[in-house]
Protein backbone atom coordinates (compact mmCIF):
# COMPACT_ATOMS: atom_id res chain seq x y z
CA UNK A 1 0.00 0.00 0.00
CA UNK A 2 2.44 2.05 0.98
CA UNK A 3 4.51 1.29 -2.05
CA UNK A 4 1.95 2.01 -4.67
CA UNK A 5 1.05 5.22 -2.17
CA UNK A 6 4.69 6.79 -2.86
CA UNK A 7 5.23 5.42 -6.60
CA UNK A 8 1.76 7.15 -7.54
CA UNK A 9 1.10 9.85 -5.36
CA UNK A 10 2.76 12.13 -6.84
CA UNK A 11 0.12 12.29 -10.09
CA UNK A 12 -2.18 14.75 -8.37
CA UNK A 13 0.87 16.59 -7.29
CA UNK A 14 1.88 17.14 -10.87
CA UNK A 15 -1.77 17.83 -12.05
CA UNK A 16 -1.65 20.63 -9.34
CA UNK A 17 1.69 22.10 -10.02
CA UNK A 18 0.54 22.28 -14.07
CA UNK A 19 -2.40 23.59 -13.06
CA UNK A 20 -1.38 26.13 -11.20
CA UNK A 21 1.43 26.63 -13.59
CA UNK A 22 -0.91 27.53 -16.34
CA UNK A 23 -3.94 29.66 -13.61
CA UNK A 24 -0.25 31.73 -12.70
CA UNK A 25 0.72 31.76 -16.23
CA UNK A 26 3.89 30.44 -14.53
CA UNK A 27 4.31 27.88 -17.39
CA UNK A 28 4.70 30.46 -19.84
CA UNK A 29 7.94 32.03 -17.64
CA UNK A 30 9.19 28.59 -17.13
CA UNK A 31 8.45 26.29 -20.43
CA UNK A 32 11.03 24.37 -20.21
CA UNK A 33 10.05 23.13 -16.45
CA UNK A 34 6.35 22.58 -17.29
CA UNK A 35 7.41 20.64 -20.32
CA UNK A 36 9.60 18.82 -17.93
CA UNK A 37 6.81 18.13 -15.38
CA UNK A 38 4.27 17.51 -18.14
CA UNK A 39 6.17 14.61 -19.22
CA UNK A 40 6.93 13.06 -16.37
CA UNK A 41 3.15 12.95 -15.95
CA UNK A 42 2.25 11.75 -19.26
CA UNK A 43 5.48 9.09 -18.49
CA UNK A 44 3.79 8.14 -15.52
CA UNK A 45 0.58 7.25 -17.21
CA UNK A 46 1.97 5.42 -19.72
CA UNK A 47 3.80 3.23 -17.36
CA UNK A 48 0.24 2.80 -15.22
CA UNK A 49 -0.59 1.42 -18.61
CA UNK A 50 1.61 -0.34 -19.63
CA UNK A 51 2.68 -2.02 -16.32
CA UNK A 52 -1.52 -2.86 -15.90
CA UNK A 53 -1.86 -4.60 -19.41
CA UNK A 54 1.69 -4.76 -21.08
CA UNK A 55 3.55 -6.12 -18.28
CA UNK A 56 6.07 -7.76 -20.63
CA UNK A 57 7.26 -4.10 -22.05
CA UNK A 58 7.22 -2.65 -18.86
CA UNK A 59 10.59 -2.49 -18.07
CA UNK A 60 11.59 -1.50 -21.65
CA UNK A 61 8.86 1.29 -21.23
CA UNK A 62 10.17 2.27 -18.01
CA UNK A 63 14.00 2.72 -18.99
CA UNK A 64 13.53 4.77 -22.20
CA UNK A 65 11.23 7.24 -20.58
CA UNK A 66 13.89 7.46 -18.27
CA UNK A 67 16.40 8.26 -20.59
CA UNK A 68 13.89 11.18 -22.63
CA UNK A 69 13.12 12.65 -18.89
CA UNK A 70 16.44 13.03 -18.75
CA UNK A 71 17.00 14.49 -21.47
CA UNK A 72 14.02 16.87 -20.80
CA UNK A 73 15.65 17.98 -17.66
CA UNK A 74 18.71 19.32 -19.59
CA UNK A 75 16.18 21.84 -20.70
CA UNK A 76 15.31 22.75 -16.58
CA UNK A 77 19.33 22.99 -16.51
CA UNK A 78 19.44 25.56 -19.36
CA UNK A 79 16.17 27.58 -17.84
CA UNK A 80 17.82 28.16 -14.54
CA UNK A 81 20.97 29.43 -16.09
CA UNK A 82 19.06 31.32 -18.80
CA UNK A 83 16.53 33.23 -16.50
CA UNK A 84 18.85 32.84 -13.41
CA UNK A 85 22.07 35.01 -15.49
CA UNK A 86 19.67 36.84 -18.13
CA UNK A 87 20.21 39.80 -16.39
CA UNK A 88 23.79 39.35 -15.41
CA UNK A 89 25.75 39.23 -18.72
CA UNK A 90 29.42 38.47 -17.21
CA UNK A 91 28.61 35.79 -15.15
CA UNK A 92 26.26 34.45 -17.77
CA UNK A 93 29.30 34.38 -19.89
CA UNK A 94 31.41 33.04 -16.93
CA UNK A 95 28.75 30.00 -16.63
CA UNK A 96 28.76 29.48 -20.52
CA UNK A 97 32.58 28.54 -20.10
CA UNK A 98 31.93 26.95 -17.11
CA UNK A 99 29.74 24.51 -18.57
CA UNK A 100 31.29 24.53 -22.21
CA UNK A 101 34.76 23.55 -20.19
CA UNK A 102 32.77 20.69 -17.89
CA UNK A 103 31.47 18.91 -21.14
CA UNK A 104 34.57 18.70 -22.54
CA UNK A 105 36.23 16.83 -20.03
CA UNK A 106 33.55 14.87 -19.11
CA UNK A 107 33.64 13.83 -23.15
CA UNK A 108 37.30 13.39 -22.66
CA UNK A 109 37.21 11.36 -19.53
CA UNK A 110 34.21 9.17 -21.00
CA UNK A 111 36.69 9.04 -24.48
CA UNK A 112 39.45 7.81 -22.37
CA UNK A 113 37.66 5.30 -20.25
CA UNK A 114 36.14 3.90 -23.89
CA UNK A 115 39.93 3.58 -25.08
CA UNK A 116 40.67 2.14 -22.44
CA UNK A 117 37.83 -0.89 -22.34
CA UNK A 118 36.65 -0.91 -26.29
CA UNK A 119 33.86 -3.58 -24.58
CA UNK A 120 32.37 -1.01 -22.01
CA UNK A 121 29.33 0.35 -24.42
CA UNK A 122 28.45 -2.59 -25.37
CA UNK A 123 28.44 -4.29 -21.47
CA UNK A 124 27.30 -0.94 -20.09
CA UNK A 125 24.18 -1.36 -17.98
CA UNK A 126 21.49 0.93 -18.75
CA UNK A 127 21.56 1.87 -14.98
CA UNK A 128 25.37 2.57 -15.76
CA UNK A 129 24.18 4.83 -18.65
CA UNK A 130 21.71 6.24 -16.97
CA UNK A 131 24.08 7.01 -13.69
CA UNK A 132 26.50 8.65 -16.31
CA UNK A 133 24.01 10.70 -17.45
CA UNK A 134 22.59 12.35 -14.29
CA UNK A 135 26.19 12.42 -12.97
CA UNK A 136 27.11 15.30 -15.61
CA UNK A 137 23.93 16.67 -15.23
CA UNK A 138 24.79 16.84 -11.69
CA UNK A 139 28.06 17.98 -12.47
CA UNK A 140 26.58 20.88 -14.42
CA UNK A 141 24.18 21.57 -11.60
CA UNK A 142 26.81 21.81 -9.00
CA UNK A 143 29.22 24.26 -11.04
CA UNK A 144 26.20 26.47 -11.79
CA UNK A 145 25.30 26.49 -7.94
CA UNK A 146 28.87 27.48 -7.23
CA UNK A 147 28.49 30.26 -10.02
CA UNK A 148 25.77 31.51 -8.42
CA UNK A 149 27.12 31.41 -5.04
CA UNK A 150 30.66 33.33 -6.07
CA UNK A 151 28.76 36.02 -7.97
CA UNK A 152 26.18 36.27 -5.06
CA UNK A 153 23.65 35.81 -7.67
CA UNK A 154 19.66 36.52 -6.06
CA UNK A 155 17.02 34.23 -7.45
CA UNK A 156 13.29 35.10 -6.92
CA UNK A 157 10.68 32.43 -4.75
CA UNK A 158 9.87 30.62 -8.27
CA UNK A 159 13.11 30.10 -9.51
CA UNK A 160 14.84 29.47 -6.30
CA UNK A 161 12.01 26.46 -6.11
CA UNK A 162 12.80 24.99 -9.73
CA UNK A 163 16.63 24.64 -8.70
CA UNK A 164 16.46 23.72 -5.25
CA UNK A 165 13.56 20.62 -6.08
CA UNK A 166 15.42 19.97 -9.19
CA UNK A 167 18.67 19.74 -7.77
CA UNK A 168 17.46 17.73 -5.01
CA UNK A 169 15.84 15.08 -6.97
CA UNK A 170 19.02 14.95 -9.56
CA UNK A 171 21.69 14.31 -6.35
CA UNK A 172 19.44 11.87 -5.10
CA UNK A 173 19.65 10.05 -8.14
CA UNK A 174 22.95 9.77 -8.61
CA UNK A 175 23.37 8.49 -4.99
CA UNK A 176 20.52 5.92 -6.14
CA UNK A 177 21.73 5.09 -9.32
CA UNK A 178 24.98 4.02 -7.27
CA UNK A 179 23.55 1.63 -5.50
CA UNK A 180 21.60 0.42 -7.79
CA UNK A 181 24.81 -0.03 -10.17
CA UNK A 182 26.47 -1.01 -6.96
CA UNK A 183 24.00 -4.23 -6.24
CA UNK A 184 24.34 -3.83 -2.61
CA UNK A 185 20.98 -5.83 -1.75
CA UNK A 186 20.28 -3.89 1.67
CA UNK A 187 20.65 -0.16 0.42
CA UNK A 188 18.96 -1.15 -2.90
CA UNK A 189 15.85 -2.02 -0.89
CA UNK A 190 15.92 1.26 0.89
CA UNK A 191 16.37 3.43 -1.90
CA UNK A 192 13.64 1.68 -4.07
CA UNK A 193 11.27 3.17 -1.06
CA UNK A 194 13.54 6.44 -0.62
CA UNK A 195 14.24 7.40 -4.56
CA UNK A 196 10.04 7.92 -5.54
CA UNK A 197 10.33 9.44 -2.24
CA UNK A 198 12.94 12.03 -3.46
CA UNK A 199 10.78 13.18 -6.10
CA UNK A 200 7.55 13.66 -4.17
CA UNK A 201 10.09 15.70 -1.99
CA UNK A 202 10.95 18.05 -4.96
CA UNK A 203 7.24 17.91 -5.80
CA UNK A 204 6.36 19.50 -2.76
CA UNK A 205 9.13 21.87 -2.77
CA UNK A 206 7.61 23.09 -6.46
CA UNK A 207 4.28 23.26 -5.14
CA UNK A 208 5.14 25.50 -2.55
CA UNK A 209 7.44 27.88 -4.12
CA UNK A 210 5.75 27.62 -7.33
CA UNK A 211 2.26 28.18 -6.13
CA UNK A 212 1.90 31.83 -7.16
CA UNK A 213 4.69 34.32 -9.46
CA UNK A 214 6.81 35.99 -7.41
CA UNK A 215 9.62 38.13 -9.65
CA UNK A 216 12.65 37.72 -9.61
CA UNK A 217 14.75 40.78 -7.68
CA UNK A 218 16.85 41.54 -10.72
CA UNK A 219 15.57 44.62 -11.94
CA UNK A 220 15.33 46.15 -8.67
CA UNK A 221 19.22 45.09 -8.00
CA UNK A 222 20.36 46.16 -11.06
CA UNK A 223 19.43 49.50 -10.59
CA UNK A 224 20.88 49.66 -7.44
CA UNK A 225 24.17 48.03 -8.52
CA UNK A 226 24.20 51.98 -10.44
CA UNK A 227 24.69 53.34 -7.66
CA UNK A 228 26.33 50.83 -5.68
CA UNK A 229 29.00 50.43 -8.72
CA UNK A 230 30.30 53.96 -9.22
CA UNK A 231 31.36 53.61 -5.61
CA UNK A 232 32.65 50.72 -5.77
CA UNK A 233 34.69 51.52 -8.61
CA UNK A 234 36.31 54.53 -7.03
CA UNK A 235 36.94 53.04 -3.68
CA UNK A 236 38.72 50.25 -5.23
CA UNK A 237 40.29 52.75 -7.13
CA UNK A 238 41.58 54.37 -3.77
CA UNK A 239 42.67 51.38 -2.37
CA UNK A 240 44.80 50.22 -5.52
CA UNK A 241 46.42 54.08 -5.30
CA UNK A 242 47.09 53.57 -1.48
CA UNK A 243 48.58 50.14 -1.64
CA UNK A 244 50.67 51.94 -4.33
CA UNK A 245 51.87 54.44 -1.97
CA UNK A 246 52.90 51.66 0.42
CA UNK A 247 54.40 49.76 -2.11
CA UNK A 248 56.55 52.83 -3.48
CA UNK A 249 57.35 53.51 0.72
CA UNK A 250 58.94 50.23 1.07
CA UNK A 251 60.83 50.10 -2.11
CA UNK A 252 62.33 53.42 -1.48
CA UNK A 253 63.19 51.61 2.34
CA UNK B 1 34.77 1.30 -5.84
CA UNK B 2 36.74 4.59 -6.52
CA UNK B 3 34.13 4.91 -8.98
CA UNK B 4 31.42 4.29 -6.49
CA UNK B 5 32.64 6.89 -3.68
CA UNK B 6 33.28 9.69 -6.52
CA UNK B 7 29.69 9.29 -7.68
CA UNK B 8 28.60 9.28 -4.17
CA UNK B 9 30.67 12.68 -3.88
CA UNK B 10 29.15 14.21 -6.80
CA UNK B 11 25.76 13.90 -5.67
CA UNK B 12 26.17 14.50 -1.52
CA UNK B 13 28.53 18.05 -2.92
CA UNK B 14 25.59 18.73 -4.57
CA UNK B 15 23.40 18.53 -2.31
CA UNK B 16 25.70 20.71 0.09
CA UNK B 17 25.82 23.20 -2.28
CA UNK B 18 22.19 23.34 -2.66
CA UNK B 19 22.17 23.73 1.21
CA UNK B 20 24.60 26.99 1.31
CA UNK B 21 22.80 28.36 -2.04
CA UNK B 22 19.54 28.01 -0.02
CA UNK B 23 21.21 29.58 3.41
CA UNK B 24 22.86 32.29 1.11
CA UNK B 25 19.72 33.36 -0.70
CA UNK B 26 18.04 34.04 2.70
CA UNK B 27 21.05 36.17 3.65
CA UNK B 28 21.48 38.30 0.71
CA UNK B 29 18.10 38.77 0.64
CA UNK B 30 18.65 40.35 4.38
CA UNK B 31 21.69 42.29 3.03
CA UNK B 32 19.90 44.24 0.15
CA UNK B 33 17.38 44.89 2.79
CA UNK B 34 19.93 46.35 5.31
CA UNK B 35 22.30 48.01 2.51
CA UNK B 36 19.08 49.79 1.43
CA UNK B 37 18.00 50.88 4.87
CA UNK B 38 21.73 52.43 5.19
CA UNK B 39 23.19 53.49 2.07
CA UNK B 40 25.54 55.85 4.38
CA UNK B 41 26.99 52.53 6.16
CA UNK B 42 31.13 52.23 5.24
CA UNK B 43 30.61 48.49 5.75
CA UNK B 44 27.99 48.91 2.92
CA UNK B 45 30.07 50.84 0.43
CA UNK B 46 32.92 48.30 -0.34
CA UNK B 47 36.05 51.24 1.72
CA UNK B 48 38.10 49.30 3.99
CA UNK B 49 41.80 50.58 5.68
CA UNK B 50 45.23 48.99 4.25
CA UNK B 51 47.44 47.30 5.98
CA UNK B 52 51.12 49.17 5.55
CA UNK B 53 53.81 46.79 4.09
CA UNK B 54 56.17 48.16 7.48
CA UNK B 55 53.21 47.41 9.73
CA UNK B 56 53.17 43.60 9.11
CA UNK B 57 57.06 43.46 8.84
CA UNK B 58 57.36 44.77 12.31
CA UNK B 59 54.48 42.09 13.70
CA UNK B 60 56.83 39.52 11.99
CA UNK B 61 59.94 40.62 12.78
CA UNK B 62 62.55 38.28 14.27
CA UNK B 63 64.70 41.69 15.38
CA UNK B 64 62.39 42.14 18.46
CA UNK B 65 62.09 38.81 19.11
CA UNK B 66 65.72 38.59 19.46
CA UNK B 67 66.44 41.74 21.05
CA UNK B 68 63.51 40.83 23.96
CA UNK B 69 65.56 36.78 24.42
CA UNK B 70 68.51 39.00 25.22
CA UNK B 71 66.90 40.35 28.37
CA UNK B 72 66.75 36.98 29.71
CA UNK B 73 63.20 37.53 31.09
CA UNK B 74 60.99 34.85 30.89
CA UNK B 75 57.83 36.95 31.87
CA UNK B 76 58.88 39.77 29.29
CA UNK B 77 59.19 36.98 26.48
CA UNK B 78 56.01 35.63 27.85
CA UNK B 79 54.34 38.69 27.49
CA UNK B 80 56.12 39.96 24.20
CA UNK B 81 54.63 36.93 21.92
CA UNK B 82 51.15 37.02 24.33
CA UNK B 83 50.78 40.69 22.45
CA UNK B 84 52.65 40.03 19.26
CA UNK B 85 50.16 36.57 18.90
CA UNK B 86 47.40 38.91 19.09
CA UNK B 87 48.24 41.35 17.00
CA UNK B 88 49.20 38.80 14.84
CA UNK B 89 46.00 37.37 14.78
CA UNK B 90 43.90 41.02 13.98
CA UNK B 91 45.88 41.44 11.23
CA UNK B 92 45.44 38.66 9.30
CA UNK B 93 41.52 38.62 10.59
CA UNK B 94 41.75 42.03 8.94
CA UNK B 95 43.68 40.74 5.77
CA UNK B 96 41.32 38.25 5.41
CA UNK B 97 38.40 40.55 5.58
CA UNK B 98 39.48 42.76 3.22
CA UNK B 99 40.28 40.49 0.32
CA UNK B 100 36.72 39.16 0.84
CA UNK B 101 36.05 42.66 0.45
CA UNK B 102 38.18 42.88 -2.62
CA UNK B 103 36.13 39.60 -3.85
CA UNK B 104 33.50 40.86 -3.29
CA UNK B 105 33.11 44.32 -4.98
CA UNK B 106 35.04 42.57 -7.86
CA UNK B 107 32.19 39.86 -8.54
CA UNK B 108 29.68 42.68 -7.97
CA UNK B 109 31.05 44.75 -10.99
CA UNK B 110 31.99 41.66 -13.07
CA UNK B 111 28.73 39.30 -12.90
CA UNK B 112 27.46 42.54 -14.87
CA UNK B 113 30.09 43.44 -16.97
CA UNK B 114 29.59 42.62 -20.94
CA UNK B 115 33.59 42.45 -21.55
CA UNK B 116 34.61 39.82 -19.15
CA UNK B 117 37.87 37.76 -19.49
CA UNK B 118 36.82 34.34 -18.66
CA UNK B 119 40.88 33.33 -17.91
CA UNK B 120 41.52 36.44 -15.86
CA UNK B 121 38.43 35.44 -13.72
CA UNK B 122 39.64 31.84 -13.44
CA UNK B 123 42.82 33.00 -12.00
CA UNK B 124 41.74 35.59 -10.02
CA UNK B 125 39.48 33.22 -8.53
CA UNK B 126 42.22 30.84 -7.38
CA UNK B 127 43.98 33.49 -6.30
CA UNK B 128 41.56 34.58 -4.40
CA UNK B 129 41.20 30.50 -2.62
CA UNK B 130 44.44 30.26 -2.62
CA UNK B 131 44.96 33.80 0.26
CA UNK B 132 41.63 32.59 2.40
CA UNK B 133 43.81 28.91 2.74
CA UNK B 134 47.10 30.86 3.36
CA UNK B 135 45.22 33.08 6.24
CA UNK B 136 43.65 30.10 7.43
CA UNK B 137 46.98 28.69 7.55
CA UNK B 138 48.32 31.74 9.15
CA UNK B 139 45.85 31.63 11.92
CA UNK B 140 46.61 28.17 12.90
CA UNK B 141 50.28 28.41 12.77
CA UNK B 142 50.11 32.10 14.59
CA UNK B 143 48.39 30.06 17.26
CA UNK B 144 50.51 27.33 17.38
CA UNK B 145 54.22 28.60 16.80
CA UNK B 146 53.58 32.47 17.29
CA UNK B 147 54.22 34.71 15.09
CA UNK B 148 58.76 35.40 14.85
CA UNK B 149 58.97 32.50 12.86
CA UNK B 150 56.56 33.10 10.38
CA UNK B 151 57.81 36.07 8.71
CA UNK B 152 58.48 34.88 4.98
CA UNK B 153 54.62 33.22 4.84
CA UNK B 154 53.01 36.33 6.25
CA UNK B 155 55.04 38.53 3.37
CA UNK B 156 53.95 36.25 1.03
CA UNK B 157 50.05 36.68 2.23
CA UNK B 158 50.97 40.10 1.75
CA UNK B 159 52.24 39.86 -1.89
CA UNK B 160 49.21 37.88 -2.97
CA UNK B 161 47.00 40.05 -1.75
CA UNK B 162 48.56 43.05 -3.85
CA UNK B 163 48.31 41.20 -6.73
CA UNK B 164 44.71 40.19 -6.49
CA UNK B 165 44.09 44.28 -6.04
CA UNK B 166 46.52 44.79 -9.29
CA UNK B 167 44.65 42.55 -11.50
CA UNK B 168 41.48 44.11 -10.45
CA UNK B 169 42.46 47.17 -11.41
CA UNK B 170 42.24 47.05 -15.24
CA UNK B 171 38.89 45.62 -15.20
CA UNK B 172 37.72 48.66 -12.77
CA UNK B 173 39.46 50.95 -15.36
CA UNK B 174 38.00 49.27 -18.29
CA UNK B 175 34.10 49.60 -16.48
CA UNK B 176 32.60 52.81 -18.49
CA UNK B 177 31.25 53.36 -14.85
CA UNK B 178 34.94 53.68 -13.41
CA UNK B 179 36.00 55.97 -16.06
CA UNK B 180 33.35 58.52 -15.35
CA UNK B 181 33.76 58.75 -11.24
CA UNK B 182 36.83 57.45 -10.68
CA UNK B 183 39.30 60.80 -9.52
CA UNK B 184 42.39 61.58 -11.29
CA UNK B 185 46.42 60.86 -9.43
CA UNK B 186 46.67 63.64 -7.11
Amino acid sequence: MLDEFIRWGGLPTEILLLVRGLQTKLASRYPAFYLYIFFVLSQSFLRLYVYQWKPSFYRYTYWSTEFVSILVGCGVVFEIFRVGLRAYPGASHMARNSLLLLFLLALVVALANAANDPRWWAEASVTEIQRTMRIVQALSLFALVLLFLHYSITFGRNLRGILFGYGLFVASSVIWLTFAYSGSGRFRNYWFYLYPMSYDISLLVWIVHLWGYRPNPQTKESAQFERQYERTAAATKRRLQEARSYLDKAIER
Amino acid sequence: MIELISALMVGLLLLVVLVVFALRQGSTARDIHASSEFPGDPRHSGEFEVCPPELVARIFSREDWALILQTHSPSLERLFLQERKRIALLWVRQTSSDIRQVMQNHTEAAKQAADIHFRTELSLFLMYIELLLMCGTLLLLITAVGPPRLQRIASYVQELSRQISYAHEPFARSSPGAATEIPTSP
